[in-house]
This record gives C-alpha cells, structure tokens and sequence, in this order.
C-alpha cells in the first residue's frame, strides 16, 4: 500500500513538473492572457446554458440521469450491481470521471476551428481556446463531484485520509484530458475527420474501461490489458481511494514496471500534444 | 528606434489546396500533393515611422490584408522580419470575438479583454464607452438583434480606449452612417495629434488623401509605391484603369458578336470605341473634360426612327446620365435592312472621380415611352473617372459667395 502511494506521488511530482513545462513555455502568466481566459470561459458558461429552462442544473442532471439508466440496466437486469458493495456510488464516480474526459475531449477537438474567427484576426496565444473550454468541463466536474460526494456519504461511507490523495488523480485526469484535448485540436484543423474517428475511440474506450462494469468481472489476462489505459488506472484508483480498499487498482493487478505504463501514457500524450500543438499553431490562422 | 514597423524582405506563400478540407483518406493515398502555392507578398520592405499616418492601399486581393495580418502577427512570413516598437492594438477588424448569442454589454468585457484590459479597467470605462456609442437603451439586447451600424459603433467606442503606440485600421469608415464616420474622423485627428502611429487601410481615396502622410501601393503582392501620397493615388487609379481595360478587354476589339445583346435583334452593335479629350482611345476619362464613344451598328430590318444612345450608371442599374440623338434632336434617316452606320456620342465629362458603367443601345423611338430596343450591351464596360474628389457623383463644384446685409 505504501509502494501505492509512491507511485501516486510519483505520478504528480512528474505531471507537474511537465505541467510547468508546459505552462512557462506557453507564458500562461500573462495578465492579458488571464483576462481572455476568463471572459472565454464565462461566455462559454453563459453560451452554453442559455435559453434552457434548467440552465446549468442540466450539467448536474445528465450525468445522473445516465447513472440513473445504467444502474437499473446493471443492477436489475444483469444483476451485476449486487455483488459489490456501493456499486451505485462506484457506478456514479466511474460515469462522472468518465463524462469530463469525454467532454473536455469532445469539446476540445473543435475548439481551435470553432474559434477560426477569433484566430483569423487577432493575435493570441493560440492555446486559449482550448484551455477555456477545458476549465469550463473542470468547474462542471467540480460540481459533479460535490453531488457524487453527497452520494457517497448518504451511502455510509465515512471521510477517511484516503482522500485526501483523490485531488491528484484528478489532476492526473485533468492533464490527460487536456493533452489529448490540444492534440486533437490541433489534428482537427489540418484533418477532419478527427471528430468522428474520435466519437468512435471514446465509445469504444467507454466498454473497455470498467465505469459500468467492475473490473473483477474481466478475465485477469484482460485486466492487465485494461489497466494499461491510463482512465483505467484514474477511475480504478479513485475507487480505491474513495470508496473502497476492496477494488483492483493498477498498481496491484500490474506486475514491476508495468505498473507505469499508464502513467508513463498520460506523459507521453502530455509531451507529444504539446510539441505538435506548438509546431502547428503558427499556421492555425491560416489553416482553420 | 525610430520605425514603428520594420518590414525586411517578407514574403508569404499560402499552401491552396485544391479541396481546402483536407481528410485522413488523403495521408494514404499516393500521388502528387495537390497543394498549389501561392505566393502572395513578394519581398516586401517597410518602414513606418513613428508618429506616422500610414496608408496601404490596393485592389482587393493585392495582398494588402495579407501584409496587414503580418504587421499583426496573426500570419507568420514565410520568409523576412518584421520589427515592431510600441504596443500594437492586435485589431484587424472592428469588433473582434463579438459573440452574437450574448448581451451587448458582455461583448464589451470580452471584446475589451482581448484588447488588453482587465475586467477592473472595463468596468471603469463601461460607462464612457456605452455613451460613446450612443447605446444607452441597449445594452441587455442580444449582440445578434443589433443592426450593423451599432455593432461597428459599439466595436469602434471600444477599440479607441486602447493604450497602444500602434493601431491597424481596415476599412472603419466603409461602415457605419455619416454621423459615425465623423466621429472616426475626430478620433484619428485625436490619435494623430497624441503621435500615435496609425497603419490605415482604406479604398477610400478620400480619406487617404486627408489623413495619410505617406502611402504603399501593394499590387499582385509587390510595393510597387512607397512616400508620395498624391503619385501613389494616381499609380492606384492607373492600375484600377489597367485592371478594367483587361477585364473587359476593351481596346482589343472584343468580338462583339460573342457577348450578349438583349433588345430584339433589329440592329446589331458591330464595334464601339471610348476617346479621351486628346482623342486617344481610351476608358480613362477626367471630370470636366471632352470624350466621345464611336459606335458603329447594322440594322437587320426597316427602321424609321432610329436612336442611338449611352447610358452611365454607378452601380448596375441606377441611371447617371444618357445622351442619344432622341434628345439632341438629330434627325436620322430611314434605316433599311443590311445599312450599316457609324456615330459619334459625347460631351463634357460631368462625373466625379470613381468608376462607372457604360452601357449602349440602338432602339427603333416614337416617343420616349413608345420604343422598341433593337440592340443593348447593359453595363458593358467600367469607365475610370479621375479628378478632383467631390461629396456626391458629379463633378459639380457650384457658385459661393457671402451676402452683403
């Protein structure tokens, strides 16, 4: 459990160090460039919720109405939800961790063309799109978890230290989010097609990460193969943090050095996003 | 220190492709690429001076935008350097990252945010800028239910508040009504009078003569005029006069019988030539002066009243002027059938400078609303006026004096 955690720590000394790698070589610091961000995100936040009667409420709402769907599907016709305990919270945080991912992601890929406008004309950093949409999938996230928080404790769990640590798994999620976020983005531009290839990725990735499933379910010859996939590895740990000590993690059904791999991804995509993104947003002006 | 900008040597090449949306099934197909380059500046050099009015003028699709969005670094030259001292106001456009589905007052906060300011700065100037704009009552409207003259006004209140050493101004004053384009007048007198260095983009010949100190003609993506404001408007008229001649392929005897005739095909327009005052071919004409455009028809039937005419016009259908011989009263003979005849039509040239369309008619007349059209070439051809700049079309400079009481 100890070598458990190292490896969390691990995780978040190196996504951080990357992170502000990321971070100076993009001069996020700017006064200026805060100033944009914050009006994009609020335009987002007004854009996207006006005109509907609910308004933000439907952020809350969807996520727990798939929960809704899925748990009745799971619990009383395949009868999976009764063998684990707190599979409804288990269900909720998988959906909710999985939904940001998705959302970050599917809203990412067209965040450099959609704002071809904006780019077209004025000079800058060309980042900023995808980085306010990206906070606007984080302060929905934020407020997913405090209802799956609400869940959890009404379900009898009780606060431990344990989690404590759940903050840096987020922070892992949202680092990969964001990565593939301003790969696909930029991808985007130059090929169209990105979009539909990636509704078909994240449709496929949805069945072969455990969110409706629990992983135990799998063969253990395929959970090895599961756990490589680094939202795996974040919805798996964040169980294991949150609800229970019960619950296969990465680091216990991975053997040695196997055991970074997915982490090692979540780097990988962080460093190839950025190097490609920053090669190719010169041309987005004239390219989008 | 002394240029504001300082362009060396850039050069911008565009990769065209031929489908502009490119697909993942193309990385695996083998073959040529069917990128097409385009080189649209060629070496271009620059130096704008500090405290300068600075005009860039040239044909749509010269290049001009172009080297406007390199001045501010939205594209990246493919080759050569651009110095910039002082801040530079990123606008190209008026009313950049407006958002059409938020409240108008919104737009001012995000519009200003990419300008450079903070929200505290906004929200100090909001007031300044909502009576600037003369927009009081309007603010929680939707940016989308505003007519085009109150975005560009709302646009334009913002984009003056900006702090910066350097401003690039495209085509303001080709929007907005009279009244605005006063108050763009008074505020680049005021930018001009604090010594700020303005980059002025305009087809407005007028407002390049008021305001600019020096001007470049930009044209198939070369400076072909960098200083003189008044030569670089006449190399601007020329190349304009130049464009037309070979869009219309004027001079060149164009087969008449190609194009298209409306009227009845009773008569036929063989050939018609436009004469300067020098009696040079040509469709380059100055206000005030003597031209004549020779025509030369056959008429396919018996016409007993023919009348021959021309008719300029501004934009494609409102009429300027006409001259036929129905209201100079010269009398022609009966036409048969196979008769062919030349004229000659012409005057003073009672037009200000700009452009204008020519069209020609042969038409059998009984009276002015009793006529048959036998032959009409409409909007044929452009005719470039040059001459002194007037408010209005005709050159038309009036009588003044002061009363005694």
């Amino acid at each position: 459990m100890n070598l458990k955690i190292l490896h969390l720590y691990c995780t978040f000394e190196s996504v951080l160090k990357y992170n502000k790698l990321q971070l100076s070589t993009m001069k996020i610091i700017t006064k200026q460039n805060k100033s944009i961000l914050r009006e994009l995100v609020s335009t987002d936040f007004k854009i996207r919720y006006q005109g509907s009667f609910l308004g933000y409420a439907w952020s809350l709402f969807r996520p727990l109405m798939l929960f809704c769907i899925l748990y009745i599907v799971f619990t009383y016709v395949f009868g999976l939800g009764k063998t684990i305990p707190h599979y409804p919270v288990y269900l909720l945080l998988g959906i909710v961790l999985w939904n940001f991912m998705l959302e970050t992601t599917s809203i990412g890929v067209s965040s450099i063309v959609s704002n071809g406008n904006l780019l077209r004309k004025i000079n800058i950093p060309k980042y900023l799109p995808v980085l306010s949409s990206s906070l606007s999938s984080l302060i929905n996230l934020f407020f997913n978890l405090l209802v799956v928080f609400g869940f959890i404790l009404f379900s009898g769990i009780s606060p431990n230290l344990f989690w404590l640590v759940f903050p840096v798994i987020v922070f892992e999620l949202y680092v990969f989010s964001l990565s593939l976020a301003f790969l696909l983005s930029a991808l985007y531009v130059k090929y169209r097609d990105i979009n539909y290839i990636w509704e078909l990725a994240l449709q496929a990735g949805f069945y072969l990460t455990p969110i409706i499933y629990p992983i135990s379910k799998a063969p253990v010859s395929m959970q090895k193969i599961i756990f490589l996939n680094p939202m795996a590895q974040i919805i798996q740990d964040s169980r294991w943090l949150i609800i229970s000590r019960e619950t296969a993690t990465a680091s216990s059904a991975l053997k040695s050095v196997t055991v970074l791999i997915p982490y090692t991804l979540v780097l990988l995509v962080l460093l190839v996003s950025t190097l490609y993104f920053k090669n190719r947003a010169a041309f987005f002006a004239e390219e989008v | 220190m002394k240029y504001a900008v300082s362009i060396n040597n850039i050069h911008k090449t565009f990769k065209l492709a031929t489908d502009s949306r490119k697909s993942i099934k193309s990385l695996f197909i083998k073959g040529r690429p069917n990128n097409k380059l385009v080189e649209t500046l060629r070496n271009v050099s620059l130096n704008v001076e500090k405290g300068e009015f600075f005009g860039i003028i040239g044909r749509n699709g010269s290049g001009k935008s172009t080297l406007l969005k390199i001045i501010a670094q939205v594209y990246q030259p493919t080759k050569g350097s651009l110095i910039i001292n002082g801040k530079l106001t990123p606008f190209i456009e008026l009313g950049v990252g407006f958002n059409p589905e938020l409240n108008a007052k919104d737009n001012v906060f995000l519009n200003g945010s990419l300008l450079g300011f903070s929200r505290k700065e906004m929200s100090e100037m909001y007031e300044d800028i909502v009576d600037f704009a003369e927009l009081q009552d309007s603010m929680d409207k939707k940016l989308k239910n505003f007519s085009s003259g109150m975005q560009v006004r709302l646009a334009f209140s913002i984009a003056i508040r900006s702090k910066a050493d350097i401003f690039l101004i495209d085509e303001v004053l080709a929007v907005g009504d009279v009244n605005f384009q006063k108050k763009c007048i008074e505020v680049f007198k005021t930018l001009k009078e604090q010594g700020k260095t303005i980059i002025f983009v305009s087809h407005s010949m007028e407002y390049v003569r008021e305001f600019c100190d020096r001007v470049a003609v930009v044209d198939e993506g070369i400076v072909v005029h960098c200083g003189e404001v008044e030569k670089g408007i006449d190399l601007y008229n020329k190349i304009n006069y130049e464009i037309a001649l070979s869009e219309n392929d004027f001079q060149k005897n164009i087969k008449l019988e190609e194009t298209e005739h409306l009227g009845n095909g009773g008569a036929k327009i063989l050939n018609f030539k436009v004469y300067d005052e020098k009696n040079a071919p040509k469709n380059l004409l100055t206000s005030g002066r003597k031209f004549r455009i020779e025509i030369e028809v056959i008429f396919n039937t018996t016409v007993k009243k023919a009348s021959i005419g021309v008719m300029f016009r501004k934009d494609k259908n409102e009429n300027l002027f006409g001259i036929n011989n129905y209201y100079t009263n010269y009398k022609l003979p009966t036409y048969k059938e196979g008769d062919r005849a030349k004229f000659s039509i012409g005057g003073v040239m009672p037009l200000s400078e700009g452009d204008y369309y020519l069209s020609l008619s042969v038409a059998d007349i009984v009276s002015r609303i009793d006529y048959t059209d036998l032959d009409i070439l409409n909007n044929y051809t452009k005719i470039i006026v040059s001459g002194e700049p007037r408010w209005g079309l005709l050159d038309y400079a009036g009588e003044f004096r002061e009363l005694d009481e």
